[in-house]
């Protein structure tokens, strides 16, 4: 009789050691895997279904405020810390992971307009509508009755706004006039003017350190160089600029966010036209932040939604809002690239994640392997029409549903109405004007 | 006192004009008010003329006079400076300028981070590390090592540095003379070349034996002398002889296996000729096999150990060790040759080896024979060998004139594999300008030439320089620019109900508009249109309309009896029937009438027409006018939405796209490292770290 036996190499199918990992033999050759396509075609729509599933971006709320938040401020180093002013002069100091108010005080008659650390952040700078400049301790005093600030400017002139240098012990504030102080000194160093109408926001180019901005009411943007002469060009647009945000990672680009419902990424070098419009908004744009990867940015809107744009997009890859929350007056994106803050005209501060389905806290290897391979899939199938149907679908209040609509009326009928003037005027009479060249009025030098 | 003085001025003052003090300024400021300003002196001004009045009168002053006139014809008074806005603007521009030139600088630095598939956040700042000292040698020492140290303490060790460079350059004689002696050797290798190309080419046989006897008989020469003067000289050439030897078992040559030897033992049957040239064959094969006996003293020890040698071999192998006569382990081997063959190579090596001592037993020839023709044979086969290598570089030198050194063989083929393959970025660059089109071909090259000559970038090319950047993504992916598909409950439910109703009702009361167009068409004429090629990878389809026909009159011989026409003609009415939409009976009991269990509804009333949907009868099918096909519409129904109708934006054709798709990512199609790449997220954060923005520092340092 003959008996036939398989013999194996043990070293094939054991391990060497006990910790070692179990050998799963797997054969690549792709004639086996005669349906990898399909196979991960399911994949890619699982995980954009589970995106979906799991996107729930609201973290917490953080409520004391007895009026509307007006400004917030990022800690510098500290990723749990943040400020807030609120209409009512009351400045708030929150610790982000407990959701717990560290410390509050009246600092400002009327509102406080704006809020500042400085860059080794021991204090603090806040201004109002009381045309005061104060310092505060970072550290929190013993008593709370002891709550007074370590200094106090009285400015001869209204103040709006206020920016740190990223690294030297200046700041700029706006108002009538742009002025640059030095933290130790009552008096500003420098103070530039440029026409006569009133400046709203300010804010220094974190790389490019010596490089300013700010919004004027009279619809411009201007920039101004503080080595130097001081304003060095001004934009001006067809409706007012609210905000207007840096780039961290790209010194020349800036975005600001305007009254015309639209956001503008402008190249600092050319101001002839906008990089970029980001559209999506059905209401002015109030405020603008960078991440600090700059490769996106968030922006609040009076429409009472949160609207996330990639930076070289044109539309939004994402809205929050909730039922609660109204006029946004102010938001920033944290410095770790995580989470978004955002105020509110009703006295809250809303804390969100930045990538709606994310998971928080520590990932195990095993688990961020799948998450990074489904995020993968899903780009790789991003223009597949389910996927896309899916990942892009959202819900929206009823009335950014019906303002779109109305929007896209408007939109259409004007449209139209050119595409008729044009057909019957002379030819070249009515030119195509490319959308990007629309906005701009004019530049000056 | 004070009450006094006051009332005093105030006297004095009545009879004056009253004037503005002088304002002291207490406090700098950087807002000075003009008001506050006042003319310093008297106010009367100085004229020249006044001055120099003086200097009429006097005939030794006329020289000076004279002067001063010249000057006044001469110079003009300073232009009117600009007015303020004008100077301003001015002022503006240039610092504009400024500012851009600062922030062309992170044009580099900010196009690499777009075009980077993953970047880490934080961004990794470069970090200067000390080289030079070597940490890896540095532990700190345990007491058991500090006290065996105090008993026995170790002798320090001194490094010094053996390839120490020279303290001084050559000078420019003793360069000449280098130069000098390199181009001698040059000329006499190119000489040697040559000679050694001319050899190569004789082909007389008689030539070479010659040549090969006088070389063998140095060989011996040098050998034997080598045996008296550096005996351990000559072990190592036994050893290489040894090689040699271990070689030629390794080889199947001399081993009547070529064809050459085949022929021969076909022939040798009938020739003796042929039988005594194997045999001579064999014979050299042995020779060459055999191992060299240095000195005939030595001649027993050998054997000895070759007994040994064998004994050991046959520990090993319990078959071989069972059978003692040589005959029998021939036998025995021999029926399994072929499988150790096949096998094992190493192994057969070791058996051959056996079966040879085992000869060696049996026909104890004679050694110095051996020695000798052992030493001819191997030895010719190394020069052949040097000579091949020579020959190569001959050939490099034959190329180019200049020859610049020893070339060995693999350099040279290192070399040319350099030039081949070319230089990454030269690639890069090249693919890059080619993009733009030969008009900025040759402004870059213009450009290049200017930077060659070391004259200054105007700031317009600076800023083209930023365009010429920009370059692709390393891994191209669709991107999406499209608003988001907002919708709201409420209305998304309505919207959603008349997109369900209206596909109802419209789509097949449409279709047969379009089915009325396509009747028009001759059937035939949408046969013979070419199919629209979508430059895909994917396999066509195409039929070839010859053998199709020949098929045709294949299936209509195989089916000559059944009529199939016919079976097909029922098939297919009866697939048309089965797909026909059927008419909505909307009617429900009790509309207009009384309803509940046990009551019937007229059939009249059930007839009526106005719960009926009834769907349109002229509905026509795409294969209604093509009799031997039947199409299936609604056989990709479900896979349809799922179907990418559109080629996504960055890419211009179907191919590209597809590429983009099919290599799988999964790490159950592709090996793990691989999958690992793939999934790497485009943007990767430390959990709890501040991301600072970009530094200035990022910056190159430019040489000043």
């Amino acid at each position: 009789m003959k008996v036939k036996v398989i013999t194996r190499n043990p070293d094939e199918y054991l391990r060497e050691t006990k910790k070692d990992l179990h050998k799963a033999p797997r054969n690549y050759d792709p004639n086996l895997h005669p349906f990898e396509a399909a196979r991960e075609y399911v994949r890619a729509l699982n995980a954009v279904k589970l995106e979906r599933v799991f996107a729930k971006p609201f973290v917490g709320n953080l409520d004391g405020h007895r009026d509307g938040v007006s400004c917030l401020g990022k800690h510098p180093t500290k990723l749990s810390i943040l400020l807030s002013g609120a209409y009512d002069g009351e400045v708030r100091v929150w610790d982000i992971p407990q959701q717990i108010c560290l410390r509050h005080f009246v600092a400002h008659d009327g509102i406080v307009r704006g809020i500042s650390y400085n860059p080794n952040s021991t204090n603090f700078f806040t201004i109002g509508d009381d045309k005061t400049i104060k310092t505060w301790y970072a550290d929190i005093p013993n008593n709370a009755s002891e709550e007074e600030p370590l200094n106090t400017i009285l400015s001869k002139t209204v103040i709006t706004g206020i920016s740190h240098h990223q690294t030297k012990p200046i700041f700029a504030t706006c108002g009538e006039i742009c002025q640059i102080w030095e933290e130790t000194r009552s008096e500003p160093i420098h103070t530039y003017q440029w026409g006569v109408d009133s400046l709203h926001d300010i804010s220094f180019n974190p790389v490019q350190q010596n490089l300013l901005s700010t919004c004027a009411s009279d619809r411009s943007i201007i920039l101004y160089d503080i080595r130097n002469t001081g304003p060095v060009r001004k934009v001006i647009l067809k409706l007012r600029t609210n905000r207007l945000a840096w780039n961290p990672m790209e010194p020349f680009i800036f975005t600001c966010a305007n009254e015309d419902y639209n956001l503008y990424t402008f190249d600092t070098r050319n101001l002839k036209k906008p990089v970029n419009i980001h559209v999506d908004h059905v209401s002015a744009v109030i405020d603008v932040d960078y991440s600090p990867t700059g490769r996106e940015f968030v922006s609040g809107s009076y429409d009472k939604s949160i609207r996330i744009f990639e930076a070289g997009k044109g539309h939004s890859r994402d809205i929050y809002h909730t039922k609660r929350m109204q006029r946004v007056t102010c938001i920033l994106w944290s410095l770790d690239n995580k989470y978004i803050v955002n105020g509110s005209d009703e006295m809250n501060i809303r804390i969100w994640k930045a990538r709606a389905s994310e998971k928080l806290g520590t990932l195990k290897p095993r688990e961020k392997t799948a998450l990074n391979y489904n995020s993968a899939l899903k780009e790789k199938y991003a223009t597949h029409p389910q996927v896309k149907r899916i990942s892009r679908h959202r819900q929206v209040p009823k009335h950014i549903y019906n303002a779109q609509n109305e929007l896209r009326t408007i939109k259409q009928k004007l449209k139209k109405k050119e595409g008729n003037r044009r057909a019957h005027s002379k030819k070249g009479k009515v030119p195509f004007v490319p959308e990007r060249q629309k906005h701009v009025v004019k530049q000056d030098v | 006192m004070n009450e006094d003085n006051l009332l005093i001025n105030n006297i004095v003052n009545l009879n004056k004009r009253t004037s503005l003090a002088k304002p002291s300024r207490t406090e700098p400021a950087t807002q000075v008010s003009e008001f506050n300003l006042v003319k310093s002196g008297t106010g009367k001004e100085v004229v020249l003329t006044e001055l120099t009045d003086t200097l009429k009168k006097r005939v030794k002053h006329a020289v000076v006079r004279e002067r001063i006139q010249n000057i006044k014809k001469k110079i003009k008074p300073l232009p009117k400076p600009i007015e303020k806005p004008k100077a301003d603007r001015i002022r503006r521009t240039i610092a504009f300028d400024k500012v851009k030139e600062q922030l062309d600088r992170y044009n580099a630095v900010v196009t690499s981070n777009r075009a980077s598939n993953h970047l880490t956040f934080p961004l990794a700042t470069n970090i200067e590390v000390e080289t030079g000292k070597d940490f890896s040698g540095y532990r700190m020492k345990s007491d058991l090592q500090k006290r065996l140290d105090q008993i026995d303490p170790k002798p320090v060790v001194e490094v010094y540095n053996l390839e120490k460079k020279i303290p001084y350059s050559l000078t420019m004689k003793e360069m000449l003379e280098r130069r000098k002696e390199m181009a001698k050797m040059k000329i006499i290798e190119s000489y040697k070349a040559a000679k050694a190309r001319r050899q190569n080419k004789i082909k007389s046989k008689k030539y070479h034996r010659i040549q090969r006897h006088q070389k063998i008989k140095n060989q011996i020469k040098d050998f034997e002398q080598l045996q008296k003067s550096n005996p351990e000289e000559a072990l190592k050439k036994l050893d290489e002889i040894e090689r040699g030897r271990a070689e030629e078992r390794a080889s199947l040559r001399h081993r009547s296996t070529g064809k050459w030897a085949r022929n021969k033992q076909v022939k040798a049957k009938y020739d003796s000729t042929n039988r005594q040239e194997l045999a001579q064959q064999l014979t050299l094969s042995h020779e060459l096999t055999q191992k060299v006996k240095v000195n005939e003293d030595s001649e027993s020890e050998e054997e000895t150990v070759t007994a040994v040698v064998s004994k050991k071999n046959n520990d090993n192998n319990p078959w071989v060790n069972s059978i003692k006569t040589s005959e029998e382990v021939e036998s025995f081997l021999s029926g399994y040759r072929k499988f150790w063959d096949e096998n094992n190579t190493k192994n057969l090596i070791g058996k051959e080896d056996k079966v040879t001592e085992t000869n060696l037993k049996i026909k104890n020839t004679n050694d110095e024979v051996i020695n000798k023709r052992n030493l001819k044979k191997s030895i010719p086969t190394k020069t052949k060998k040097s000579i091949k290598r020579k020959r190569n570089v001959v050939r490099c030198v034959a190329t180019t004139q200049w020859t610049v050194g020893i070339l060995t063989d693999t350099d040279s083929e290192e070399e040319i594999d350099n030039c081949l393959v070319p230089d990454k970025k030269l690639i890069k660059t090249v693919q890059t300008t080619v993009q733009k089109g030969p008009e900025k071909i040759v402004r870059d090259l213009k450009k290049g030439s200017k930077q060659k000559n070391k004259t200054l970038k105007t700031k317009k090319e600076e800023q083209s320089d930023f365009e010429k950047l920009s370059f692709r993504k390393e891994a191209r992916q669709p991107i999406i620019d499209e608003p988001l598909m907002e919708t709201n409950t409420l209305d998304h439910n309505e919207e959603y109900l008349n997109k369900t109703l209206n596909s109802i009702l419209t789509i097949d009361t449409n279709s047969p508009k379009d089915n009325l167009k396509v009747d028009n068409i001759d059937p035939n004429n949408i046969i013979n249109t070419k199919a629209v090629s979508l430059q895909s990878e994917l396999p066509d389809l195409f039929i070839d309309e010859d053998e199709n026909e020949d098929q045709h009159g294949v299936v209509a011989e195989a089916f000559e009896d059944d009529d199939i026409v016919e079976n097909f003609q029922q098939e297919k009415d009866k697939e048309i029937d089965d797909d026909k939409p059927k008419d909505i009976d909307l009617f429900l009991p009790g509309w207009g009438s009384w309803g509940g269990p046990g009551i019937k509804s007229s059939p009249k009333k059930r007839a009526n027409n106005r719960f009926i949907i009834k769907f349109p009868k002229n509905s026509k099918r795409r294969d209604e006018n093509k009799g031997n096909l039947i199409i299936n519409e609604k056989s990709d129904n479900k896979i349809k939405p799922h179907l990418v109708s559109e080629v996504p934006f960055p890419f211009k054709t179907v191919k590209d796209f597809e590429a983009s798709i099919r290599a799988p990512i999964g790490n159950t199609f592709v090996p793990e490292t691989a999958y690992r790449r793939m999934i790497r997220p485009a943007v990767k954060t430390k959990m709890g770290a501040i991301i600072q923005p970009l530094s200035e520092e990022v910056l190159l340092k430019t040489k000043s």
